[in-house]
């Protein structure tokens, strides 16, 4: 399984490079980059690494000594592990002394805002691929980008009067850090239920 | 006037007798048995309670037209793809349960292999080669260099040619040496040389005779070339099975005097004629077996009657289209 994540790492490497640079601006920006960072990594390495897939690279797998299961895991196993590595690069950064004229990160954002934005992206990216492994690239693609725009939801007026009431009073309320590992929590929890499901999936499909 | 039969009857009677008594004597690499196939959303089947046999050490050449279901026994086979009914073994094992440890034994090449544009071949070798136990580097060096391939170590795999890449995805199947190699149309498309080198390769690597092969192709040259048996199938049914050179010897396009077309007509489905055309002048006849054909052929009718050999391709196409008829 190791070989399957570590040859999605290095078919990828030009566009992994592409975004680890994105934190770098974001220090010069501000913090709402990370963000986007976040969440555009994984998603968009694991529909670059499932286009070869569906270009034939799945078929060349199954016809090797490689389980389904193992095919299908490593893919998952390879957005936790960029996941993993963005986190790492914002907190790192923002734990940076802010540059002259930028205004310095706030505490809460140097880990709270990345592991929150960090769960939404495993959800997300994990339904990319779920639904990668259950009807295919092109379908999966468009429902994904239908999920990615989710956020934008808080510009509707009615939404954002919801959320205000609900969510983020209950976020500025109660201990963020705690808040935020309980929704890294629960996305990875999601996240688990929509691997053993694409798994289970996956090992009865035709490589037609 | 045009007249046909049936030939249904005649061929059962023959599908099984030369493979089944060589797989009882050395074994079978790939059984299929009843085995029934419909993609998804299809009304039709792509394979209809297929059954077949290739022994271990013999390359069966695998005939048919677009659509016949050729592709569809080679991914069943491979496990790529879920029988909806039937039994498959592939060594013995079933491919959809047996999963990695069956398909170590196994090499396979698609039509127009995409691997990982990306990737470079040195990068793909070792990639492929780390997951096979019985991976032969020194023959995998000896496979390039007689393919021509060592120059396209450090390009990516999506910048060579189609030929290229047939060339690669097959030096990558045969390198561990398997028991079973599943070719899918590997020479379609590509230009006399590369398929001469194709072929060749081939030839030179089934030597050993310890490997089974399915080649799959439109051109039934190359399956002349290198079959040791032959099945046609059509619309995912078996139409024959059967060694190469006895049916080569066996089936001939025969003209005939006008007399014995009453005798045709008498002799039915179950006779060696697979199928005739009455013209102005004379009838010509697809023989299925000419040395009963001869035994039965009778002595009041005009002697000698002219017997033209046929080559794959012609028994193929005038199979095909009998059963049309």
């Amino acid at each position: 399984m190791l070989a399957l994540v570590l040859k999605d790492l290095y078919e990828q490497r030009t566009n992994i490079l592409f975004f680890l640079a994105f934190p770098a601006l974001g220090y010069l920006v501000g913090p709402p980059l990370y963000g986007a960072f976040l969440i555009l990594l994984p998603w968009s390495i694991a529909i670059r690494a499932t286009y070869a897939e569906d270009r034939g690279g799945l078929e060349f797998l199954c016809s090797l000594p490689f389980s389904r299961n193992q095919i299908v895991t490593a893919k998952f196993l390879l957005v936790l592990l960029l996941l993993l590595l963005g986190v790492g690069e914002v907190v790192l950064v923002s734990a940076l002394p802010p540059l002259e004229g930028t205004q310095p990160v706030p505490d809460q954002a140097l880990w709270v805002m990345p592991v929150t934005v960090a769960g939404f992206a495993a959800v997300l990216t994990g339904a990319f691929l779920n639904l990668f492994f259950r009807i295919g690239y092109i379908r999966a693609l468009n429902y994904s980008r239908l999920l990615a725009l989710l956020p934008l939801a808080l510009l509707i007026p009615q939404v954002q009067q919801i959320v205000l009431k609900s969510g983020v009073q209950l976020f500025l309320t109660s201990d963020p850090r705690r808040l935020a590992l309980w929704v890294l929590a629960g996305s990875l929890v999601v996240y688990l239920a929509l691997l053993l499901d694409a798994r289970r999936v996956f090992g009865q499909k035709d490589i037609a | 006037m045009i007249s046909g039969r049936s030939w249904r009857g005649y061929w059962s009677r023959e599908v099984w007798t030369v493979t089944l008594e060589t797989a009882m004597e050395t074994g079978a690499a790939l059984t299929m048995r009843g085995v029934s196939k419909r993609y998804r959303g299809s009304r039709t089947w792509a394979l209809r309670d297929l059954s077949l046999e290739v022994p271990r050490g013999y390359v069966m050449g695998l005939l048919g037209k677009n659509g016949a279901g050729k592709t569809t026994l080679i991914k069943l086979a491979c496990g790529l793809l879920k029988a909806d009914s039937g039994d498959i073994r592939v060594l013995g094992a079933d491919p959809e349960r047996s999963g990695p440890e069956l398909r170590r034994f196994i090499g396979y090449v698609s039509e127009a292999p995409q691997l990982y544009n990306n990737l470079s071949l040195r990068w793909l070798a070792g990639f492929v080669a780390g997951r096979f136990p019985a991976w032969d580097e020194a023959y995998f060096r000896q496979l390039l260099r007689r393919l021509d391939l060592r120059d396209h170590l450090g390009d990516r795999f999506g910048k060579l040619s189609k030929g290229t890449k047939v060339k690669f995805a097959l030096a990558l199947a045969l390198a561990h040496r398997p028991k079973v190699l599943l070719l899918d149309e590997p020479t379609s498309g590509l230009d006399p040389a590369a398929r001469r080198e194709v072929l060749s390769v081939l030839l030179e690597a089934l030597r050993d005779g310890e490997t089974a092969v399915v080649f799959s192709s439109h051109i039934t040259s190359d399956v002349e070339k290198i079959a040791d048996f032959v099945t046609i199938i059509d619309r995912g049914r078996v139409l024959l099975t059967e060694d190469k050179e006895t049916l080569l010897n066996r089936v001939v396009r025969a003209v005939l005097p006008r007399e014995a077309g009453e005798w045709l007509e008498r002799l039915g489905e179950e006779g060696p004629v697979i199928h005739w055309q009455m013209g102005r002048r004379r009838i010509t006849a697809l023989i299925g077996d000419l040395d009963e054909f001869e035994a039965l052929y009778p002595r009041a009718l005009p002697r000698p009657f002219d017997v033209t050999r046929m080559n794959l391709e012609d028994i193929f196409v005038a199979l095909t289209d009998a059963r049309e008829e």
